[in-house]
């Protein structure tokens, strides 16, 4: 296989020139109640060569890697194409690297039969569907996959790397008349299989906080102030102001690089938000990019103001800003762009028992459901929330989503807790220009914000 | 490739291999500029097969002798603790020739990349010659693709398919106001306009100038074709026969009863000429046909594939589909999924609708469909973007609001649905909804 790719990147005659050659195996495994919908084992071999010349990009991915030499001179014959309209890419410098890395394993989940695996998953259905008469089915889903991934570049860089990542699912639906409520716990991980076993007690409390949603009231709609547990918060730092922070947004847009100048004021000086592929032992976690890249740890906003940003080897290039090993790709169908990792908002000082007690009416959130942004705005769910009223919690409400404009909720937050904990796990991911679900975590400690704008009826 | 369906029959009870094979060409631009032209071809196949009653499956790219037996085993492997089939693989397809959609044609599959980046430029001199200050992005994609189903029935069937779909986005910066406007179409016919994908696009940035202010409230609300998305979800979600089989469905048990306003009439279709969506047989190689879901409010029936029609005791309506991951079409096992969804138009022209507002909403592009409890229909979306409309006049865009409420409520209660049904990001064809009084948020007192 070296050989051969040394031998593709030999003559041909572009300014740049890189290969990603990939070979994954995944098991999928879903239990729908207490079938199972689902189980299957998956290979997918490919390869994907990239190239620049002229200051044009091209592009191919395939599944016949023996004949990589003719896919090297199609990716760069469109880059011509390219150069010919437009040729102003360029790429910032990073040392090539020469490496091998191979993940630390607890349990191996190739060790672990499809019959095991199987059986943990029954025993978490078995578990939910017990929980409560009112429990309606469930759904447990797990995944692994195994890769094995080569890049190469026209500089020398050749790094092979491979990877693990165990993710599972528990949903249960709750019903009673029309009346119907879910709710899902997740655990995994890059360190291998044990990740997704003991959540026997999580499942059980998952099932069962599904038919207490039952009875909660739709919340009202309006402005108020609202605690968000480490889930939740993780999901808004991630939907709110990390897809703001990928510099492909930016880097070609006067405007919007005005608008993300760095040394702006985002935030209170309480807030600090850091994203990084060098954080170990996480979903979003590994050694080097899709662009050859090492990762690095990124401080995005520190004392509320803006120091940093995601980048590429182009968008870097373009920002005169050094790449900070952001470059990602789902698979090798796709070519690298700019993606979080691990996103998280830094510890601060204040308790959550200090946090909620002098708020009169308030929503406290935990869990979400999901998120999604479109430039400044976002929007995310709680998969289960409960009124503050006079400093304590009170009832649970429900249909809690979320809304803002990054520039006002960041500056919005007035407390952030010392409680940081990250989220990993589960079968999803992040989804961006097609490419989804690449996986990913966030973290955060409890924080409150300030008139943060609630749908319901 | 047929030996493999060969080796695997003469140890099973019943086997089916699914092949495909795609190349797509996406010519893009980012800031009004090319940025990439790319090739992305792809070659896949799984293996499913009945072994002692119960299913297996196993899938991969690779089409070596070894990974060839290599999937076999997995199959068989997997077939030992799979569910117990509950269903026979289909036999010849009887239809036909004459039953099959038209959905090939040889000059899409012709268009190389020099075409598709003239296009793209079009689409982008189109938007920016109306305001250079605004930013597009936009991308054309050719793709052909080749699907062949093939069981130890003698079933199946294999067809090609081109498309071709024109996405852009038009981005307007000012001080902290992104305003941003998408516009998605597509055909499998070359004769698909893509320069009408930045005309939309443009209808919408004209409306959009100036900002109005929107009130906490109860108030009415309009969905475009495109804003209506939400509520055809938690539809979707509700008519899936899988959903309906484990009683998570609030339209489970209940075919033949009222349960929409009657002016609603939804159905799958993947037989018309040219749709995105169409295809001659599903993911099973099943033949396609039309499946009625509503039919003037009333529950018609649900939407299956094989296994879990088995399950469910009924037959399966041609919806098989193997959709999961990013393109990778053949990974998954088969599943109830949607082809073309059609939506009914009503009587009222869509100005009618808009001169009848006193004082509401239209909701155009939402953010966050799905992210809710889509089970029980309930929705609560980010108005990516929308309109003020006050006195029966289009007044401004709105910033910062969300529009909430339950999708089978509301389609029990419209107040009008608009005369013309129009195709939105290829997936389905709605006409738009007017209803009386839904749940709106804004950022404000």
């Amino acid at each position: 296989m070296r050989n051969l790719i040394e031998d593709a990147l030999r003559s041909h005659g572009a300014d740049y020139v890189d290969i990603r050659i990939e070979d994954a195996a995944r098991t999928k495994i879903t239990l729908r109640g207490r079938s199972t919908d689902e189980l299957s084992v998956s290979r997918s071999t490919g390869g994907c060569v990239r190239a620049l010349a002229g200051g044009g990009w091209g592009f191919i991915s395939f599944n016949d890697i023996a004949n990589l030499k003719h896919h090297v001179a199609l990716a760069v014959s469109q880059a011509r194409l390219v150069s010919q309209a437009n040729g102003d890419s360029l790429l910032a410098p990073v040392e090539p690297v020469v490496d091998t890395v191979v993940p630390h394993l607890v349990v191996d989940p190739k060790s672990i039969s499809l019959a095991a695996k199987q059986e943990l998953l029954q025993e978490y259905s078995q578990i939910m569907l017990g929980a409560s008469p009112k429990i309606q089915t469930t759904t447990v889903r797990y995944r692994d996959t195994y890769s094995k991934g080569i890049f190469a570049d026209s500089e020398g860089a050749f790094i092979e790397q491979e990877h693990c990542d165990v993710g599972a699912g528990c949903t249960a639906i709750a019903r009673e008349g029309d009346n119907v409520q879910q709710m899902f716990i997740v655990a995994g991980g890059v360190d291998g299989y044990q990740s997704v076993e003991g959540q026997h007690d999580r499942a059980r409390e998952c099932a069962r906080r599904a038919a207490l949603n039952l009875d909660a009231a739709p919340v009202k709609a309006g402005q108020y102030t609202v605690v968000l547990d480490p889930a939740m918060a993780g999901t808004f730092v991630h939907e709110a102001f990390g897809h703001l922070s990928e510099s492909d947004f930016i880097y070609e847009n006067d405007t919007l690089r005005d608008m993300m100048v760095l040394g702006r004021q985002f935030g209170s000086p309480i807030l600090g938000i850091t994203d990084g592929a060098a954080a170990p032992g996480h979903r979003g976690s590994y050694r080097y990019d899709d662009e050859g890249t090492p990762a690095s740890l990124t401080p995005l906003i520190r004392e509320g103001v803006l120091v940093g940003r995601l980048h590429s080897r182009e968008t870097a290039a373009k920002m005169g800003e050094r790449p900070t090993g952001n470059a990602r790709a789902i698979s090798y169908r796709f070519r690298p762009i700019v993606r979080m990792t691990n996103t998280y908002i830094e510890n601060g000082k204040t308790s959550f028992e200090e946090m909620i007690s002098d708020i009169d009416e308030g929503i406290y959130a935990i869990d979400a459901y999901g998120g999604t942004t479109a430039m400044e705005m976002f929007t995310f769910s709680a998969m289960e929330a409960f009124m503050i009223r006079k400093g304590r919690i009170a009832e649970r409400v429900r249909n809690v989503v979320l809304t803002g404009n990054v520039f006002e909720t960041l500056m919005h937050i007035d407390a952030v807790g010392n409680d940081l904990r990250m989220n990993d796990g589960g079968t999803g991911g992040c989804g961006k220009g097609g490419q989804a679900p690449l996986p990913v975590s966030d973290g955060s400690p409890h924080i409150r914000i300030r008139n943060v704008v609630v749908g319901g009826n | 490739m047929m030996d493999l369906l060969d080796m695997a029959a003469r140890r099973a009870d019943a086997a089916e291999l699914y092949l495909v094979n795609s190349e797509a060409i996406p010519a893009t631009f980012e800031m009004n500029k090319l940025k990439h032209v790319e090739t992305r071809r792809m070659q896949g196949f799984a293996l499913r097969v009945i072994k002692s009653g119960r299913l297996g499956f196993s899938s991969s790219t690779d089409t070596s002798e070894v990974a060839a037996q290599e999937l076999l085993s997995a199959a068989f492997d997997s077939a030992d603790m799979g569910e117990p089939a509950r269903f026979d693989l289909p036999g010849p397809v009887l239809g036909g020739k004459s039953a099959a959609p038209l959905i090939y044609d040889d000059k899409i599959a012709e268009l190389d990349a020099g075409a598709l980046i003239r296009m793209g430029r079009e689409i982008v001199d189109i938007i920016t010659e109306y305001d250079p200050s605004i930013k597009c992005g936009v991308e054309l994609e050719r793709k052909v693709e080749e699907v062949t189903v093939a069981n130890s029935n003698r079933g199946g069937g294999n067809y090609r398919k081109t498309t071709l779909t024109a996405m852009a986005d038009a981005l307007l910066v000012d001080g902290n106001d992104i305003f941003e406007v998408f516009g998605m179409d597509g055909s499998c016919r070359s004769d698909f306009d893509h320069r009408s994908v930045a005309h939309e696009v443009l209808k919408r940035v004209r409306l959009g100038r100036r900002i109005a202010k929107v009130h906490t409230g109860r108030m009415q609300v309009l969905f475009t074709h495109r804003g209506i998305m939400p509520l055809l979800m938690a539809l979707q979600s509700a008519l899936n026969g899988k959903t309906a089989l484990e009683g998570a469905s609030p339209l489970a048990g209940r075919i033949g009863q009222q349960v929409l306003d009657p002016r609603v009439c939804i159905c799958d279709d993947p037989t018309v000429d040219w749709a995105l969506g169409s295809c001659p047989i599903d993911g099973e190689g099943v033949q396609s046909r039309r499946t009625p879901l509503i039919e003037a409010g009333i529950v018609k029936g649900f939407y299956y594939d094989l296994q879990t029609a088995g399950r469910a005791g009924t037959s399966t309506t041609g919806n098989g589909f193997r959709r999961t991951g990013a393109g990778d079409y053949f990974e998954g096992q088969p599943t109830p999924a949607l082809t073309n969804a059609m939506v009914a138009p009503g009587s009222e022209s869509l100005d009618d609708m808009i001169t009848s507002m006193d004082e509401g909403i239209i909701v155009d592009q939402v953010m966050g469909a799905g992210q809710g409890n889509i089970l029980t229909g309930d929705f609560s979306v980010n108005v990516h973007l929308g309109f003020k409309v006050e006195k029966g006049k289009i007044v401004g865009r709105i910033k910062d609001t969300m529009v909430a409420g339950n999708a089978m409520e509301a389609l029990n209660n419209i107040a009008a649905i608009g005369d013309r049904a129009e195709w939105a990001f290829g997936e389905y064809s709605s006409p738009a909804f007017l209803f009386s009084s839904l749940g709106v948020a804004a950022k404000g007192r």
